[in-house]
């Protein structure tokens, strides 16, 4: 009985999952939501909202084409788990791994955006954008499935590849060149400090889901389904999965509220167009 | 206190490493650079620019031999601590390469020694006015 319900819990799951993306393919092109913009009367703003613009503009990321991919993938997976006795764990490891060849490719086109560059002058320094304890915790969540190996050899093999994936994009999307058009350079920059630190956090927080999505179902039901004695190992996994998660999102929600400082505006002064 | 940039312009004659050599050295001069200021590394500022690293590291190495800037493992490359500005024998170079390069480029676009003479005289008459 729990067992069927696990399963069509899953099925509404991949649907509900599936729904949501294709609605919001927004998110994945527009970059407006990720930084903190002043108030409309303060004179930088439209100077912030400008960059903003141009920005999304040069990457030109297809948020539509990406929606269509991992959305398809998850409605797919639903209509695979209602029909065919594909187990619901393997066809979610399918759909993480859809999500990270979906990343990946969205990666590989920003490395190659832009036209004529211009380049700040101020080092940049992987720890300002993202601290390393931050990526060692997430990289170790990110493997944290290999511990239901046993349980789930190929989805947790699976799962443990596609959020190992996520997090080194998260890793590399600090060292992405920057993306300055010279118009207005200090608030782009601005920008692309911003993006940097932001993108790269919430990569990490969509690298540790997968991991602890995947632990949840699996623990769940190798408890309530097979009536199977869990080891220790699987809670802790979970557990530290479920840590990761909460700290990547509140790390995430910190560098999305952030709001220029008084040194930025400071520097849009002295560089103003 | 702006930051700095540079800019590699594919249209201009000048190679893209004696780009980025100009412009650094104007941003020191005016002191828009500041002694002791870190700069990008390598890697960092070829990847901006959009041009190979080995553009860059001849860059570097252009300045750092006339004094402009420091390599230095640890703390990598960062503005000298004291810059050439007032060593004559230098400044004396960056003039002459600068004159030589302009003259070089407006003897290539057709125009004669006399009028590029006859052109700076009037030019120099009227900034000097």
């Amino acid at each position: 009985m729990i067992a069927t319900w696990l399963h069509w819990y899953m099925v509404l799951f991949f649907v509900l999952f599936g729904v949501w993306i294709l609605k919001s393919r927004r998110c994945f092109s527009s970059i407006g939501p990720l930084i903190r913009k002043p108030s409309d009367d303060s004179p930088y703003a439209r100077r912030l909202r400008d960059a903003i613009t141009k920005r999304e503009d040069l990457e030109g990321l297809p948020g539509a084409g990406m929606a269509r991919w991992i959305g398809g993938a998850s409605l797919a997976a639903a209509l695979l788990a209602a029909l065919t006795p594909i187990p619901d764990t393997l066809l979610y490891a399918i759909v993480c791994v859809v999500l990270a060849g979906t990343l990946a490719a969205a990666y590989l086109r920003l490395r190659r955006a832009g036209g004529r560059r211009i380049a700040s002058l101020r080092a940049r320094t992987r720890q300002a954008a993202v601290p390393a304890w931050l990526s060692a915790l997430v990289a170790v969540a990110a493997v944290s499935p290999l511990a239901y190996i046993d349980l789930a050899p190929l989805a947790a093999s699976l799962v443990a590849a596609a959020g190992l994936l996520i997090a080194a994009l998260g890793d590399r999307v600090v060292h992405l060149p920057a993306l300055l058009t010279g118009e207005d350079p200090a608030v782009e920059e601005y920008v692309d400090d911003r993006l940097r630190a932001v993108r790269s956090v919430n990569l990490f927080a969509t690298a540790t889901a997968p991991p602890y999505v995947f632990e949840a179902i699996t623990f769940t039901i190798a408890v309530v389904e097979h009536q199977a004695r869990f080891a220790t190992i699987h809670l802790a996994a979970m557990l530290f999965a479920l840590v990761a998660l909460l700290v990547s999102c509140a790390w995430q929600l910190v560098q999305i509220r952030r709001a220029p400082g008084a040194s930025d505006v400071e520097r849009w002064a002295h560089n103003g167009v | 206190m702006s930051d700095g940039f540079v800019v590699v312009d594919p249209a201009l004659e000048a190679p893209p490493y004696q780009q980025i050599v100009d412009q650094l050295r104007a941003l020191i001069e005016r002191g828009q650079l500041l002694p002791e200021t870190v700069l990008p590394t390598v890697r960092q500022l070829a990847g901006d620019l959009g041009v190979a690293p080995n553009t860059v590291v001849r860059a570097y190495a252009e300045l750092q031999e006339d004094g402009w800037i420091v390599s230095d493992g640890r703390r990598g490359t960062h503005v000298a601590s004291r810059v050439p500005s007032a060593d004559k024998r230098v400044r004396g170079r960056a003039l002459r390469e600068a004159v030589a390069k302009l003259v070089t480029s407006l003897r290539h676009r057709g125009y004669s020694a006399h009028e590029i003479r006859d052109e700076l005289r009037r030019t120099l008459g009227t900034l000097t006015a």
